[in-house]
């Protein structure tokens, strides 16, 4: 009798598992296919229909792109849009579009007819910027370009796993970031698997699906995606056992032990400084400064009132932290604070209100159900929390990407994917759609920032 | 002769295989665990001493960071105390729930109690995890006054001694079930009452029998990661009191292990605590083993 009842129970469990587990698989199927590459042609013959000049060089170089396309059997409509950008000057594109450049003194970043993808046959493709008057220059090779480079007269030719990096110059501006655009030939094959950093998991998460519905043409395998910490990414990475590590902190930070390993820089991620709605809301300002974040984090202020800025608020401050190696407490200590947070020291084990939290997650949940609370926070998953602007000595500065980009935010850092070695065809088309200009978007969207945004000057000191 | 083949040699061949398998397994797991662990203190030369008598656990995490302390007295402490803790809360019931089943109403205790206990130890442990999280946390801090929330020694314990509170509670019914009913009824013959005959005789002759459960009671505290981990505040302190938050040898592994990069001070000692609670169970294993000998030793002079 009560092996009967057990036995059933059993079976309703395993029939409900069974259940779940179809349906979760059922999520991941591709939803995007490759037709962006002839809706981008057509714009841009509409485009140029307005624009009639001619340059002689560019007819000439276009002659012998449609000869050589028609050999190979292209799609009629990347024809069309190939034969129209004849028409187009060369090195500019008119037809300023509603972006206006007046706002940024930044030439536009450049923009490709063919979307990054998977293809069967050749394309061609041709390259334009919403700022009239620049220049185009570009590579074919994967480095970065360089106004010594190629110049950019008509359409490109493309008939081979080739990444074509573009900037966009005109004197008396700022040149544009470094467009990429990424078209791979030929069948992928293998899987691709990944693991590391959770701050970078929700947006390899996303890359993954699209990535696929993209190049279905070529890539049947499977893109898998978990998280672990940017530690175990690199461990992970450098003993085979998945074929790209993400982290947020680079090898050499991480120390010793990976030597082969080969880094991608997707994107950027800032640290935001969040707070329970409670203090959010005696915040007038809505703004603190590090020192007194300094000082909260060292145990010296404990109660909101002795923060300036918080209204008078008579509250006892809950310091949550991260575990060591996070990569958020490792942006945090390395940009915000300076110094390394000791869990050890008798201010943090003797008091209460110093909180550990074991994810990023974990962090949200804390200062959302608690008062008085405070922790920092990745910007994606920040998005829908409370957060304080900080002043770094020179004025509030809101946590934003454009404050990245110029430099006045300090808290952030590059988001890493790490081959050992160089990685094989199936992994570097991965990692060319993620850094291509088609997956910008959808970075942006989900609260991490651009990479080629950064001011250069703020890159190269941001160590 | 084919036919003998197959009835006899083959399924024995397959079953001796299997057996030796698991063997083998067990010995390499263990020579791994010690050769891993040991590098703590074979290859980056912390002292042992300080592994078992230091509070102060900061192993380099990277070829920049000092070498640190990896000082894990802290977490050995954390083990027990909770482990203890929850033995405390969890015991008094789950005997009380075999007498009960057995002795005071054997037959609605075996149609209904016995399969509900049971299926307390279905339930997976995350469960509890996030129920004690969620409902038990906040009732605590709401209790004891607690301004930052409610995770700790205390709830971490009450969470534990409800997933052992069954493993014991089987067990215990086992033994008490087997105590012969000559016993019983010579004490009730004497004019003893129920209670007495339950106190006097059936206990005390069941005695090794709920000691075995008390031990793998114990046994799975130590070992519980995950509940653990999710209502007890994982920080890096002794508990001053039974409120404090603290870890424990598996929170610290379960928390760290996402950032502890190979080679590293931080990885290795997290082997050598791996090792311990090996050690551990090691051990755990041993006392029931000592524990049934003596029942069987005492049956055989019976």
């Amino acid at each position: 009798m009560k092996k009967t009842i057990l036995g059933c129970l059993m079976l309703v469990i395993f029939v409900s598992t069974m259940f779940t587990g179809c349906g979760s698989s059922s999520q991941a199927s591709p939803t995007e296919q490759t037709t962006s590459d002839s809706t981008s042609a057509t714009s841009l013959a509409t485009d140029s229909a307005t624009d009639p000049t001619i340059a002689d060089a560019a007819t000439s170089i276009v002659a012998t792109t449609v000869s050589t396309s028609s050999v190979s059997t292209a799609s009629a409509s990347s024809n069309s849009g190939t034969s129209n950008s004849v028409s187009k000057t060369s090195t500019s594109t008119k037809s300023g579009s509603s972006v206006s450049t007046s706002t940024t003194q930044r030439v536009s970043d450049v923009k490709s007819s063919v979307a990054t993808g998977a293809y069967l046959s050749a394309i061609s493709l041709s390259l334009s910027t919403s700022t009239s008057g620049a220049t185009i220059y570009y590579t074919t090779n994967g480095s970065n370009p360089t106004t010594s480079s190629t110049k950019y007269t008509g359409a490109i030719h493309v008939s081979s796993t080739t990444t074509v990096k573009a900037i966009a110059v005109k004197s008396g501006m700022t040149t544009s970031a470094v467009s990429s655009f990424s078209y791979t030939f030929g069948k992928l094959s293998g899987n691709i698997t990944a693991d590391g950093s959770t701050a970078l998991q929700p947006l390899l998460n996303l890359a993954a699906p699209m990535f696929k519905g993209k190049y279905s043409a070529v890539f049947s395998g499977s893109v898998t995606v978990n998280g672990g910490g940017s530690g175990q990414g690199l461990t992970d990475v450098e003993s085979g056992a998945v074929m790209v590590g993400d982290s947020d902190v680079t090898v050499a930070q991480a120390g010793k032990g990976f030597s082969n390993l080969v880094d991608h820089q997707i994107c950027v991620v800032a640290v935001a400084m969040v707070v329970s709605s409670d203090v959010a809301n005696h915040f007038g300002s809505n703004s603190i400064s590090m020192s007194d974040i300094k000082k909260i984090y060292e145990g010296k202020i404990t109660n909101w009132k002795d923060v300036s800025g918080s209204g008078s608020y008579n509250k006892p401050i809950m310091v949550c932290y991260r575990k060591k190696g996070s990569g958020t407490r490792t942006l945090f200590e390395t940009f915000g604070t300076g110094e390394k947070f000791d869990e050890n020291a008798s201010y943090v084990t003797n008091n209460d209100a110093f909180i550990f939290t074991s994810s990023s997650a974990d962090l949200q949940s804390q200062v959302d159900n608690n008062q008085g609370c405070i922790g920092y926070e990745t910007l994606p998953y920040a998005q829908n929390m409370r957060k304080l602007s900080v002043n770094f000595g020179s004025g509030a500065v809101a946590c934003n990407y454009s404050n990245v980009d110029n430099g006045s935010y300090k808290i952030w850092g590059f988001e890493h994917l790490y081959t050992k070695g160089t990685p094989n065809a199936t992994v570097k088309a991965f990692i060319n759609y993620v850094t291509s200009e088609d997956f910008k978007s959808t970075i942006v969207a989900n609260g991490y920032g651009l990479s080629s945004d950064v001011a250069p000057s703020v890159a190269a000191s941001h160590q | 002769m084919r036919s003998k083949f197959k009835t006899e040699y083959m399924g024995r061949t397959v079953v001796t295989v299997v057996g030796l398998m698991i063997i083998a397994i067990t010995l390499l797991i263990t020579v791994f665990l010690v050769q891993k662990g040991a590098q703590t203190f074979t290859v980056l030369k912390y002292s042992v001493s300080q592994f078992f008598t230091d509070t102060k656990w900061d192993p380099f995490m990277s070829a920049d960071d000092p070498k640190g302390s990896v000082g894990a007295l802290t977490f050995i402490i954390g083990s027990i105390y909770v482990s203890f803790l929850a033995l405390l809360f969890a015991t008094p019931f789950a005997v009380a729930c075999a007498i009960f089943i057995t002795e005071i109403s054997p037959k609605y205790g075996k149609k209904m109690l016995q399969p509900a206990v049971e299926i307390f130890v279905g339930i997976p442990s995350v469960v509890y995890g996030w129920l004690g999280f969620s409902v038990l946390c906040p009732f605590i801090a709401k209790i004891f006054n607690m301004p930052f929330g409610g995770e700790g020694l205390l709830s971490a314990a009450i969470v534990l001694s409800v997933m052992i509170f069954p493993t014991i509670t089987t067990v215990a019914i086992d033994s008490i079930r087997n105590v012969p009913s000559e016993y019983k009824q010579a004490s009730y013959g004497l004019g003893a009452t129920r209670l007495q005959m339950i106190w006097h005789t059936s206990l005390p002759a069941a005695k090794q029998g709920i000691l075995t459960g008390i031990v793998l009671g114990l046994a799975r505290a130590f070992g519980e990661a995950l509940a653990v981990s999710m209502v007890i505040g994982n920080k890096i302190t002794i508990p001053k009191n039974i409120l404090s938050r603290t870890s424990t040898l598996t929170t610290i592994i379960a928390n760290q292990m996402g950032s502890a990069p190979d080679g590293t001070g931080m990885a290795d000692s997290i082997w050598s605590m791996g090792l311990l609670l090996f050690v551990i169970s090691f051990l755990f294993i041993l006392m029931i083993r000592i524990i049934g000998k003596e029942r069987e030793d005492k049956g055989a002079e019976k």
